[in-house]
Parts: C-alpha cells; sequence; structure tokens
C-alpha cells in the first residue's frame, strides 16, 4: 500500500437487497478514511451505514462501484490483515473460554503463540475483564461479551479500527472505559472508524464525521468545521476611559446604551479578547455562550434533506 | 494457511467435544453394544460375528449421524449467533475458513470413532474373539472417507437449505445410501431404456457409501483379507472426488452468499 | 444450583427408561393378548384394526423376516447370494428317514452381479472387491452354523410366531447343545402349539440324539428318545394334516405358489407321516403303525415310503 492512501475508500457504492424486488440500500456512496484519523459515521436506522461497513468489510457485495480496505478489494484477505473489527450485534463461542476465543482471532490475524501469551492478560485487564480468561463465554453477560468484542478486535493490534454501532450493548461504565480505550488508541494513531447513535461520543472522540441518510452521504467534515459556524460567544463590556485593544477593535463590536458588545464564532479567540479586555482596564460586564451541538445540527440536516 | 485451517477446525473439535453430544452419543451406544454383549443367546460363547457387526453397525450409524448433525450446523449457526462477522473480518479466505469447518469435522468424528474402537476393542476381548486388525484399520480409514463425503455433503445442503432440512436429506441420504445400490441393482434388469439411463447416472453421480463399508468383510473375517493396495488407492479416489465435488458446490454458495 | 436444559433433562429420562427398560419389559407378557402374534389372516385382522398395532406388529414381522435373510449371508461367509431359501430350506434334506446331502447350489445368483452382467463398470469392480464376495458358479460351502444362533434367537424375540426361526435355530443349536435346542423348540411350541413343524423339529432332534448313543450299552435311551421322536411326529402329522388343503399338488408354475401350502410344508409333513409310522413300528405297536399309515396315505397318497411300510406291516 502506498503511504497516505486511504486506509478505507469507498467510490461510488451502490448496494441493493433483495433478488426480485430490489431495495436500494446504498446509492453511490462516496468516502475515504485517512491514515490516523478517528472518524465518525453517523445516521438513522436503516440510513446505511452497516450496510457501507459491511461492504467494506466484504460481507455485503456491492452492486456498482468499489471498496477498498488497505488499498485491496474486500474480496482479498489481505485487505482486513491490519484491520480490528467489532460489529453491531455479536455473540461469541458459548462452548470456549475468553482465553481461546482471543487465541483464535489473534491467530486467525496471523500472531504467534507466545505474543498471545503475553498480550491477552493485559488486554483482558484493559477491557474490565481482569481474571476473566479461563471463563466460559456463556457465563457471559450482554456486557461482558461487548467488552470481549472489543478485546477482539484489538488482539492483534490492528492499525484500523472499525466499530459497527460503538458503544451498543454497553452500560455507562463500560461507554466510560471504551472511551478511554478509543483515546488511548487514538493517541498512538491508530485509524478508527465508527458508526454510532451516540452523537455527543462523535462529538467528543472524533477528527471528522460522515453523515449519511438514505444511502446517501449528506456531509463529510471535520468537527470543528462543522460546529464552529454554530457557536456563538458574547462579551458585553464598558471601556470606563480606557482605549480599546486593537484585537478587540479588529472585530467591531457593536455599541449600544454605552455597552460594547462583541459576537464570536471560535473559542481561542473569544478567550484571547477576553483576556486583551481585562489587561487594558476595560469593564467586562457580561459574557456567554450558546454552543450547538451535533445533534442539534444533525437533527437540523436531515430534516432539510427530508424537506428537500 | 495451515495454521489458520487448524484453529478453525480446533474451534469445531472444542464445540464437539465441551457440547457432550459426543459422549451422550458414545455413551448410548455404548451401552446399545454392552446390552448386546449381555444377551444370551443359548449360553453359547465366543459368538463374535454377531458382535463384530453389531458393533460396527452401531459405530457406523452413531458417527455418521454426528457427523451430518455436526457438519450440517456449522455453517447456519455461526450465521444465527453472528460469529461469522468477527471471523470472517480475519484475514482468512472463506476457503480456508469451510476447509477449517470440514476439518474439525473429520476431527470429531475420528475422535468418535476413537472412542468407538476402544469400546469395541474391549467388547472383543471380553467375548475373546479374534480382531481382524489390518481389515479393522482398513474398515475405519474407509468410514472416514464416507464422514468425509457426508460432512461435504451437509456443509452444501445447509448452506442450499435450511439447516433442519440439510439434517434430514444428509442423515437419509447416510441411512439409505446402501439401499440404493441394492435397489439399482435389482431394478436395472426390469426398466425400461430411459430407466436404465436414469439408474447409470444415478450410479455414477450419488456416491456409493456401501463401497466404503467393510463392515460385512470384517464380520466375516475368517474367511475373507483385508484389500489390497490398488483398491484402498481407488476407493481413496473415489471418495476424494465425491468429498471434493461437494466440498466445491459448499465453497460456491457460501462464496457468493451475504453474511 | 445449576440448572439444567431441558434437552439434558430429555437425555437423562431416555437413558434412565434405556436402563430401566430390561425391568420394564420383563413384566411384558406378549402372547396375554388374543391374536397379537398369530400369523394367521382372521387374527392378523383383529389386530389390525389398531393403527399404531398394524405399525408395529408388520415392523415386527418385517425385522423377523430380514433378521432371516441374515442368517443366510451368514451361512455363506458374508456373500449375499439371491434368496433361495423355499428350496434350500438351510436344513439339510432327509431323504426317506436318513439324512442327505448337503446342496452346494452352484449358480445360484449373488446380489452383487457378475462382472458380465454388471452395468456400473468400475463401481460394480469396487462392489466385488469390496464385499464379500464370489463368483456364483463356482460352488460354495457353508460355514458352521453356530455364529447364526444368535440372529435365530433375535427373530424369535421379535416375532415369536415366526416359526423358521424355531425350527431351523433348533437345528443348529442340536449339533451344539442338544439340550437347549430342545428347550428353544419347546419355546416356539409353547409359542406357537398349533404349527406342526415345531413338533416335527422336536422329534428329529430326539430322533437325532438316538445316533450319538452306543445301541447296546444305551439301549434304554435310545427307546426312550424313539417314543418321544414318535409322539411328536405323529401330532407333527395330525396336525399338518389339518392344516393341509385338500387334493393339494405341487405348484409347476410360480403363479400357482400359494402361501396357504408349500413344498417345504409338504416335505416336512410328509417326513413326520413317515418317521412317525417307523417309530410306531419299531418302538410302539404294528397294529397303530399300519393303521396311521393308512390313515396318513389318505391324504398323502401317492407316496412310495408310507406304501412299503404297510406292505411290510400289513398282515
Amino acid at each position: 500500500m502506498a503511504q497516505n492512501q486511504p486506509l478505507i475508500e469507498v467510490r461510488d457504492l451502490v448496494v441493493d437487497y433483495g433478488r426480485k424486488k430490489k431495495t436500494r440500500a446504498l446509492h453511490g456512496v462516496t468516502f475515504a478514511v485517512e491514515p490516523g484519523e478517528t472518524v465518525g459515521f453517523i445516521g438513522a436506522n436503516g440510513a446505511g451505514k452497516s450496510t457501507a461497513i459491511k461492504t467494506v468489510m466484504g460481507f455485503v457485495f456491492p452492486t456498482t462501484g468499489e471498496a477498498k480496505l488497505f488499498g485491496y478489494p474486500p474480496s482479498d484477505s489481505r485487505s482486513r490483515l491490519r484491520v480490528g473489527y467489532l460489529p453491531e450485534v455479536a455473540l461469541y463461542y458459548p462452548f470456549m473460554k475468553a482465553r481461546e476465543l482471543l487465541e483464535l482471532y489473534g491467530g486467525l490475524s496471523g500472531m504467534n503463540r507466545a505474543d498471545l501469551k503475553s498480550r491477552i492478560p493485559n488486554l483482558l485487564e484493559r477491557v474490565g475483564l481482569g481474571g476473566k480468561g479461563e471463563s466460559l463465554l456463556r457465563q457471559f453477560s450482554k456486557g461482558m461479551q461487548q467488552r470481549l468484542g472489543i478485546a477482539q478486535s484489538m488482539i492483534a493490534d490492528p492499525d484500523l479500527l472499525i466499530f459497527d454501532e460503538l458503544s451498543s450493548g454497553l452500560d455507562p461504565l463500560g461507554r466510560h472505559d471504551l472511551r478511554d480505550v478509543l483515546l488511548e488508541l487514538k493517541s498512538r494513531g491508530r485509524t478508527i472508524f465508527f458508526s454510532s447513535h451516540e452523537l455527543s461520543e462523535v462529538e467528543s472522540l472524533c477528527d471528522r464525521v460522515i453523515i449519511i441518510h438514505k444511502g446517501r452521504i449528506v456531509k463529510q467534515a471535520r468537527v470543528a468545521d462543522l460546529m464552529e459556524p454554530l457557536n456563538q460567544y458574547v462579551i458585553d463590556f464598558r471601556l470606563n476611559g480606557s482605549a480599546m485593544p486593537d484585537a478587540v477593535a479588529a472585530e467591531n463590536p457593536q455599541l449600544e446604551n454605552g455597552i460594547h458588545t462583541l459576537n464570536l464564532r471560535e473559542l481561542d479567540l473569544y478567550t484571547k479578547l477576553l483576556g486583551a479586555l481585562s489587561d487594558s482596564g476595560c469593564e467586562v460586564i457580561r459574557t456567554s455562550s450558546k454552543t450547538r451541538s451535533l445533534e442539534a445540527y444533525y437533527t437540523e440536516l436531515v430534516r432539510g434533506e427530508d424537506a428537500a | 494457511m495451515p495454521l489458520k485451517l487448524w484453529l478453525i477446525a480446533r474451534s469445531v473439535l472444542i464445540e464437539a467435544i465441551r457440547r457432550r453430544e459426543v459422549y451422550a452419543i458414545v455413551l448410548v451406544s455404548t451401552l446399545l453394544i454392552i446390552s448386546i454383549m449381555g444377551i444370551d443367546f443359548f449360553g453359547l460363547k465366543e459368538l463374535t460375528k454377531f458382535y463384530r457387526e453389531s458393533a460396527l453397525k452401531v459405530m457406523s450409524i452413531a458417527t455418521g449421524l454426528t457427523v451430518v448433525v455436526l457438519a450440517a450446523r456449522q455453517l447456519p449457526r455461526e450465521f444465527e449467533m453472528r460469529t461469522i462477522y468477527t471471523l470472517m473480518a480475519r484475514p482468512i479466505s472463506r476457503t480456508t475458513f469451510l476447509a477449517g469447518k470440514l476439518f474439525g469435522v473429520m476431527l470429531a468424528a475420528a475422535f468418535c470413532f476413537l472412542l468407538f474402537t476402544l469400546v469395541y476393542l474391549v467388547g472383543t476381548l471380553y467375548l475373546g474373539g479374534d480382531i481382524p486388525w489390518v481389515l479393522f484399520a482398513q474398515h475405519v480409514y474407509l468410514q472416514l472417507l464416507t464422514m468425509l463425503i457426508l460432512a461435504s455433503l451437509s456443509f452444501w445442503l445447509s448452506m442450499m437449505l435450511n439447516l433442519d432440512a440439510a439434517i434430514t436429506i444428509g442423515s437419509l441420504f447416510f441411512l439409505l445410501a446402501a439401499m440404493f445400490t441394492n435397489v439399482s441393482m435389482y431394478i436395472y434388469d426390469y426398466a425400461d431404456a430411459f430407466g436404465r439411463f436414469v439408474i447409470k447416472i444415478g450410479t455414477f453421480i450419488i456416491p456409493q457409501l456401501t463401497l466404503l463399508d467393510l463392515s460385512e468383510r470384517t464380520t466375516h473375517a475368517q474367511s475373507w483379507s483385508a484389500l489390497d493396495f490398488t483398491t484402498m488407492a481407488m476407493l481413496t479416489g473415489y471418495a476424494l472426488i465425491f468429498a471434493a465435488a461437494y466440498f466445491a458446490l459448499a465453497m460456491l454458495w457460501f462464496r457468493k452468499r451475504e453474511l | 444450583m445449576k440448572k439444567s436444559s431441558p434437552s439434558s433433562l430429555i437425555l437423562i429420562a431416555a437413558l434412565v427408561l434405556y436402563l430401566a427398560s430390561p425391568v420394564l419389559t420383563s413384566r411384558l407378557e406378549p402372547n396375554d393378548y388374543a391374536g397379537g402374534r398369530s400369523r394367521d389372516s382372521f387374527d392378523r385382522s383383529i389386530r389390525n384394526s389398531s393403527a399404531i398395532a398394524m405399525l408395529l406388529g408388520e415392523v415386527r414381522m418385517s425385522a423377523s423376516d430380514l433378521i432371516f435373510i441374515k442368517t443366510e449371508r451368514y451361512l455363506h461367509e458374508g456373500i449375499a447370494y439371491v434368496p433361495h431359501l423355499e428350496r434350500e430350506d438351510l436344513t439339510p434334506d432327509l431323504s426317506e428317514n436318513g439324512e442327505g446331502e448337503e446342496d452346494d447350489h452352484a449358480g445360484t445368483p449373488t446380489l452383487i452381479p457378475t462382472t458380465e452382467t454388471d452395468f456400473r463398470g468400475v463401481i460394480g469392480v469396487l462392489h466385488r472387491r469390496v464385499k464379500p464376495w464370489r463368483d456364483p458358479s463356482a460352488a460354495h460351502n457353508h460355514t458352521e452354523g453356530t455364529e447364526l444362533l444368535p440372529w435365530y434367537r433375535l427373530m424369535t424375540i421379535a416375532d415369536p410366531q415366526y416359526v423358521r426361526g424355531y425350527t431351523i435355530g433348533s437345528w443348529w443349536l442340536k449339533g451344539i447343545d442338544p439340550e437347549k435346542a430342545i428347550e428353544f423348540i419347546k419355546e416356539g411350541i409353547e409359542n406357537n402349539p398349533d404349527a406342526f413343524q415345531v413338533y416335527y423339529m422336536l422329534g428329529r432332534i430326539y430322533f437325532e440324539q438316538t445316533r450319538e448313543l452306543d445301541p447296546l450299552a444305551e439301549g434304554l435311551q435310545i427307546r426312550e428318545l424313539n417314543e418321544l421322536a414318535r409322539d411328536n411326529f405323529v401330532t407333527a402329522a395330525r396336525l399338518g394334516l389339518q392344516e393341509r388343503p385338500d387334493d393339494w399338488t405341487p405348484p409347476k408354475t410360480p403363479e400357482e405358489f400359494t402361501e396357504e401350502w408349500d413344498e417345504g410344508r409338504e416335505d416336512d409333513l410328509r417326513g413326520a407321516a413317515r418317521l412317525g409310522v417307523l417309530l410306531e413300528q419299531k418302538y410302539g405297536d404294528s397294529e397303530r403303525a399300519l393303521e396311521l399309515a393308512r390313515e396318513y396315505l389318505i391324504e398323502l397318497a401317492p407316496d412310495g415310503v408310507l406304501e412299503r411300510r404297510i406292505d411290510e406291516l400289513a398282515p
């Protein structure tokens, strides 16, 4: 694979379901995930998230278009050499022990026994299943199975992790632990691509989001780029005989009844100007911020799409 | 590739052993064999042919049905439990996956035979009869080839039909195979030209499992010698052709199936 | 406590029932219900009024028939010949009053065809190599009957009205353990009090036993056995004559064959009649022997053996 080539590459992907009465699940979807990115894939139920992910993994066959993993088509098993995958709903062999299952998955990913032996206890510890290696999986709760799912996806220390419905089946504590794990993976430069209904989770973890609606990509953007135009930071101040700092003046504050009002979009700028006003001796009367969530943005976007 | 094959096979074997169904089948069959040994035939001792035939029949039927059930449920259960997703998300081809499953089922069948062989040998020692070692080994080997055909057929059936249908058809195929061979021999002389054509085609495209059954020869081992190498090689080739054909069909269905 | 799954419980219940089956079945008396085991068509029709009874009844009888075929395989070292039991009848033929030679029935076709007649090519070749098979044109010998015995035991357990199982089984058993053979055929008489063949076989077993004894040292015992044999031959002849259709003649074509009476039964009946007369003549009352011979000849004429006896006995 060439350097800086997208790890996931989807181009004009069309997927139809059903033999006679065909239902189109994806209408020419195109997106890519670059190395080191954490990308959230969001959309309503039935929007086509899972279909897209399954097509990328080679579980579903495209009607037209193409999907590639690490530059290989999904039919080529090399495409999955450095991928960790967690499906939306997964059960694991109830007759196996947790250790055996991880040995199986690690072995299938090409790990040797010695590496597995040292890695499995640590990994189980990390997902909150420490000491459960010798337990049969039929004794595991749904939450424990989901934690084990996360462990199996990470067993071979993959470069790319794909999670379909990231935190489904996890309790709040599990979600917290998972978030820590993902942040750690992210800090180590791993590429993460996940679909989720939890938009706050996406907002807090992702560098970028891809929004899919009724089988079509309706938005792809960096989270920061998406959120900044929606935010508003307000500073009301009086000069009280002081000179207005240049940086403040550059933002053209409005004057009404002797009170200047600054309307800002960027948090960094807001912080900087607040400091400048304070240093110059101006009296800051009131500060307020109006931030909008990704959820609000998403709802607005989808409703707009539906109306259109 | 061999390691991955082994890992998949090992999971099948672990299932077969941990689910205890194999033990249950072996236990019930063993009780059956013991009760055969226990029948009082006029207080006579060393009636080994009867024991030998009955024990071999029980071994064959019990293992055959175990293999059909075990093989037929492998893929449908992977889909049903969604374990297939996490497995196929690994760098493993569908061919390797299916071959691993087949290998695993064969290991389970071999395990079954091993347990039965122990029961059989203990029974023979108890009754005081001779063990026709070479013939018996040939019989077990050919039975394993039968199991290979049955397992690959069951894979194909389970891909093409549903689990219940696969088990039913696979079991009937196994149990009625010898009858098919005999009936086709009987009715051929009475059939018209078209009927003869159909019987001939059927004879060649349906595996004649009775060819891989040396139980009668083993039962009457005093009168019959072990098979020669050429015949064994021909039988091996014959079985492998059918096993490969069914495996290829199973593979064809599996490859085009979306998960 | 760990909860058992329903399938485990079913398995355990099945195992318990299986293990308890010898005790449970020991309480069963299969002959307690009228017509339950009979091969008589009237009794059958009563029995078959229940679907379950019909199913089980026919399965049981089919099982005993299948087991009988199995005995033939055992007799021929596992080789499957086209059934020829009606002709061979497995037991040695008693020509006149003595035993005949075993027929090697060379030429009896095998179920697996020969190379010349097999349409299956290489499959046929393998079939002949794998299964017990010899060219049917060659003569073949029978194995010792010992290994057949379990099957006779099983077929009469499966169907106690399977008269042939008792008669042939006891004949084979006679060579190994005459006491057991007598016990077995008496069980057959108990289950089939109207079947003449079982009395005939018991008579033959007694009769055969005398051949093992020294006439000088064991004369008394020989006499006792012959008297027992005679009584059974006479009973067999009486029952056989009741069963035999009037004016029966041997079928000349397969179409003339009837289930009611056949050559095998005819031979057995004639054997019982001849031996009954002979033993009555030797160990009983000559007048009674003559009376019996005349009585039998009315039904069985022409019969050279009986006619000769009458000539010998007539004053």
